[in-house]
């Protein structure tokens, strides 16, 4: 990455001695220009999509309301007055009103939707990585035995089913039909979230397996790949002939090595899982952002569509500089610097 | 009320023949056997949060499912939907000119903070309507009230414009209890805009106090909206559900403790919580459903069936070769086998339907202009081809819909009965849905053949539906224009005397059907499923969810 582009970034120190804490701040400062091209960006394309927020497919609004709408959110003004308009608001943490709910901030409205969203994603997360690298492992340490073949299976076969195909598999199988079964004593709620930011309820474990099931199944199988690699290479071999025990060679040695690719993985995984879907929150009632965006999209809802694009692009900039600051604590030939 | 066009009504699809029609569902008789208080939880489903509390911006039925029990209009249809009785008002009288309008407020009528209802109230709830910086969605009914016509001109963007137009408008309070309004022009059917549930009183205190958040949809500002309703919202959480509890200052308290409401969208899953016992009511069956529904003992008995005010219909681009030969578009009206349809296609929801005006409604008369005929439409085909349209022309005909699957089978459906009858190839392209609402609007029209499209009425008279296809409406998709039909309906929509306008309604009709700008295709059912031990909920064909113009939540109680 060149990172002379921009003159007003000159001043932060460069080369070998750069360390963690300016590199941080280097990599939030990118963040700025990166944010503005993905307004650009979502702003020109929202305006290119055909129809806008006052069109509807049933009752029409007459004009002479279209046009009072128009003023009152601003979208008589010509496009790049619009535009500027938005930016400076954004500058100033303002996000505008939500075109199809009058009086509500867009602000708001995100950040009321984000918490179900992020406990959801967050408790998935926080189970898939142990169990997707575990099978991972495992399948690789016994490579073409039964325990691979069966993990591989799981795995493909998780990867091949489309979620809202799990879902209301899981719906009609294990919420349905147990309480039908045991005539209520067994009785799971087929969704909906009582309350954000806790891991412990039972309506998660239908949208946890829903969601996890795909990235578990892609962890997995990255994992048994790459430990596979490190299981040929030199050192691992080196390890056995010095007669280490088999426990030190495949933690000390073989997963520490074989995980640099799977973190890699996990980061982008983790902002999957954070930023919602629209399928697994419709599915399981669940009143996140994921099923609040693709909304907003199809009513074109122009302040939300932005306004969420914006948070979603925050947050895969983080999580992605997170990443990059792991790797230094995994693997010591990474530096920092370019 | 904007409801059926939605794509959800299209998959919830509902059945059948409607027997008894104008009088709907109902369970029970009131008042037996009540569950203790705390047993008086009703869950309902209404599809989606509403967009604001504030009645007078609300334009949908999940909307109104909160404003209807918040607030109280002047007005509401009689069970049998033959006149409107008071509700807020508690007697009215009409100049002998149609052009005055005076209503008694009903003594002892109070918000839910306990002030009174006055008929000042009135004219602000009326004001902040057609205040164009509101721009409230139904201004447009109420564009009768002297000097409303004038809205589409205001400059919103000026505050003395806008201050002048609605001191000029024809509302005023000449004592508490009294709430005139004077007409431009006489309306016999504004007895019924005076029922519409953004029709209400408004206390000026709680919107001063909101500003421009007044009815947004927080958790905060439920408890700083007061109404006039037999409720009030007691919890908010966003995006999850909306809690309503008796309103202690209404004039008779609910037997419901808390009326529930979630919004769930999907269909199968609205089926697979009221199976689980998390929903009391649902809004419709999933299509594919329906059978497993009728054949269920136990799901057989929580099905309510009543016929609906909705009919939907398929829109012809009258402006746009070969569409604008009346033959040819007869020729697809009459090549479509709808009973089939409904059959194979519905799963026996709904009733066919070659009629404008709903069965149920006044004005409603059975019509064999556009019925499935092969042999009629393959004449009045030939027909067609001998005045000009080519083949070329009829290959390139499309038929567009807004993707989804319900529809898509459909639309596949019509492309072969199309082929079957008439051997034409119509082409079918599925389109995002906004990309279609807006290729479907009268300043855009740019498509051939289009739907499926509907309507429900907002209130039983017929100027709610002929006014539909009036030269210039935006929802005449077919951007016909007839000067004789223009000129009937104008005549009904301000005739004194019924007879007259039915009788203008009836010509009118006739000859939209036969000149076929769009082709009838079914008229809805409501299709639900509802708790055995819901008790007391009565609705009526104008009703499009748990409630409505008379269903209301007041009758209903979970029986012990």
């Amino acid at each position: 990455m060149r990172r002379g582009a921009l003159p007003f970034l000159a001043w932060i120190p460069r080369g070998r001695g750069t360390t963690l804490a300016v590199f941080i701040i280097r990599r939030l400062l990118w963040m700025i220009p990166v944010l503005f091209f993905v307004i650009v960006i979502t702003f020109v394309l929202m305006h290119l999509a055909p129809g806008g927020p006052w069109d509807r497919e049933g009752k029409q609004l007459t004009p002479q309301v279209i046009n009072n709408l128009n003023i009152k959110y601003g979208l008589d003004k010509p496009l790049p007055q619009q535009f500027l308009t938005y930016i400076w608001g954004v500058v100033h943490f303002d996000f505008g009103d939500s075109l199809r709910s009058p009086g509500q901030h867009v602000s708001q409205r995100v950040l009321e939707s984000w918490p179900y969203t992020f406990t959801l994603g967050a408790v998935t997360f926080l189970l898939l990585v142990p169990l997707g690298i575990g099978l991972g492992v495992v399948a690789a340490l016994r490579q073409n035995s039964v325990a691979d073949y069966a993990a591989l299976g799981l795995a493909t076969a998780a990867a091949s089913t489309p979620n809202f195909v799990i879902g209301i598999f899981l719906i009609i199988f294990l919420a349905l039909g147990m309480n039908r079964l045991t005539g209520g004593t067994f009785y799971l709620p087929t969704g909906g979230m009582p309350q954000p930011f806790n891991p412990f309820q039972v309506e998660l474990i239908m949208p946890v397996i829903t969601l996890g099931a795909l990235p578990t199944a892609y962890i997995a199988r990255l994992t048994r790949s790459s430990t596979l690699d490190t299981l040929r290479q030199d050192f691992v071999r080196t390890a056995w002939a010095k007669g280490l025990k088999a426990r030190l060679v495949v933690m000390r040695h073989v997963l520490k090595n074989s995980l640099i690719p799977v973190v890699t993985a996990l980061g982008p995984t983790f902002a999957f899982l954070v930023t919602g879907s629209f399928i697994v929150e419709t599915l399981f009632s669940i009143p996140g952002i994921g099923r609040s965006f693709v909304t907003s999209i199809s009513g074109r809802d122009y302040t939300m569509i932005l306004g969420t694009t914006i948070l979603f692009a925050v947050l895969i900039a983080v999580v992605n500089l997170i990443v990059d600051v792991l790797y230094v604590f995994i693997d010591p030939r990474v530096r920092l610097s370019d | 009320m904007y409801s059926g066009v939605s794509v959800r009504a299209l998959a919830l699809a509902t059945a059948g023949i409607f027997a008894a029609a104008g009088c709907g569902g109902s369970n029970g008789p009131v008042g037996q056997n009540p569950a203790p208080p705390d047993k008086q939880v009703l869950r309902v489903n209404v599809d989606t949060e509403p967009a604001t509390l504030d009645p007078t911006q609300q334009s949908w039925a999940y909307e109104g499912a909160v404003g209807r029990n918040v607030f109280e209009a002047l007005t509401r249809p009689k069970a049998d939907l033959s006149d409107v009785e008071g509700a807020a008002a508690s007697s009215w009288t009409v100049s002998g000119d149609g052009l005055t309008w005076t209503f008694k407020i009903r003594s002892g009528e109070k918000f839910s903070d306990g002030t009174p209802v006055t008929a000042s109230d009135f004219v602000y709830g009326y004001k902040r309507l057609l205040d164009p910086t509101v721009a409230a969605a139904y201004e447009y009914n109420f564009e009768m009230i002297a000097g409303a016509s004038g809205y589409a001109r205001v400059d919103a963007k000026s505050a003395s414009a806008v201050r002048s137009f609605l001191n000029g408008l024809g509302l005023s309070a000449p004592d508490p209890q009294t709430f005139v309004i004077k007409l431009d022009h006489p309306a016999p059917y504004f007895k019924w805009v005076t029922s519409l549930w953004v029709a209400v009183p408004l206390k000026k205190a709680d919107v001063d106090a909101a500003g421009a958040d007044f009815g947004a949809v927080t958790a905060d500002s439920a408890a700083k909206i007061h109404g006039n309703g037999p409720f009030v919202i007691s919890e908010l959480v966003p995006k999850d559900h909306i809690t309503l509890s008796p309103s202690k200052q209404y004039r008779t308290q609910a037997i419901l403790q808390k009326v529930i409401l979630y919004y769930i969208s999907d269909a199968n899953v609205e089926f697979a919580k009221f199976q689980n016992g998390e929903l009391d009511m649902t809004r419709g069956v999933p299509n594919p459903d329906v059978p497993t529904v009728l054949n269920d003992p136990k799901l057989s008995k929580q099905l309510l069936r009543g016929p609906t005010l909705l009919n939907y219909w398929i829109n012809f681009n009258t402006t746009r070769a070969p569409l604008n030969n009346g033959d040819l578009r007869l020729a697809l009206a009459k090549s479509l086998d709808r009973e089939s349809y409904i059959k194979n296609v519905r799963k026996g929801v709904g009733t066919s339907a070659t009629y404008f005006i709903p069965n149920g409604e006044r004005g409603y008369e059975q019509s064999d202009t556009q019925k499935y005929d092969c042999n009629q439409a393959k004449q009045l085909l030939a027909k067609a081809k001998t005045a000009g349209v080519t083949d070329t022309q009829l290959a390139g005909l499309h038929y567009m819909y807004p993707a989804s699957s319900a529809r898509k089978a459909s639309s596949e459906f019509f492309q072969q009965q199309w082929k079957q009858c008439l051997g034409l190839n119509i082409i079918v392209d599925a389109v995002e849905g906004q990309t279609y609402a807006n290729k479907l609007k009268t300043s855009v029209h740019d498509f051939w053949i289009a739907g499926v499209s509907g309507w429900q009425a907002d209130y039983p008279d017929g100027q709610n539906w002929m006014d539909l296809f009036v030269t210039g409406s935006g929802n005449n998709y077919a951007v016909w224009s007839n000067k004789q039909y223009d000129q009937l309906v104008q005549k009904a929509d301000n005739a004194a005397k019924q007879t007259d306008r039915d009788t203008a309604y009836s010509q009118a009709q006739k000859l939209l059907e036969q000149e076929a700008p769009v082709m009838f295709l079914f008229q809805d059912e409501k299709f639900l499923l509802i708790a055995s031990k819901v008790r007391g909920y009565h609705r009526s064909a104008i009703d499009d969810d748990w409630i409505g113009d008379v269903a209301t939540a007041t009758t209903m109680y979970i029986a012990a």
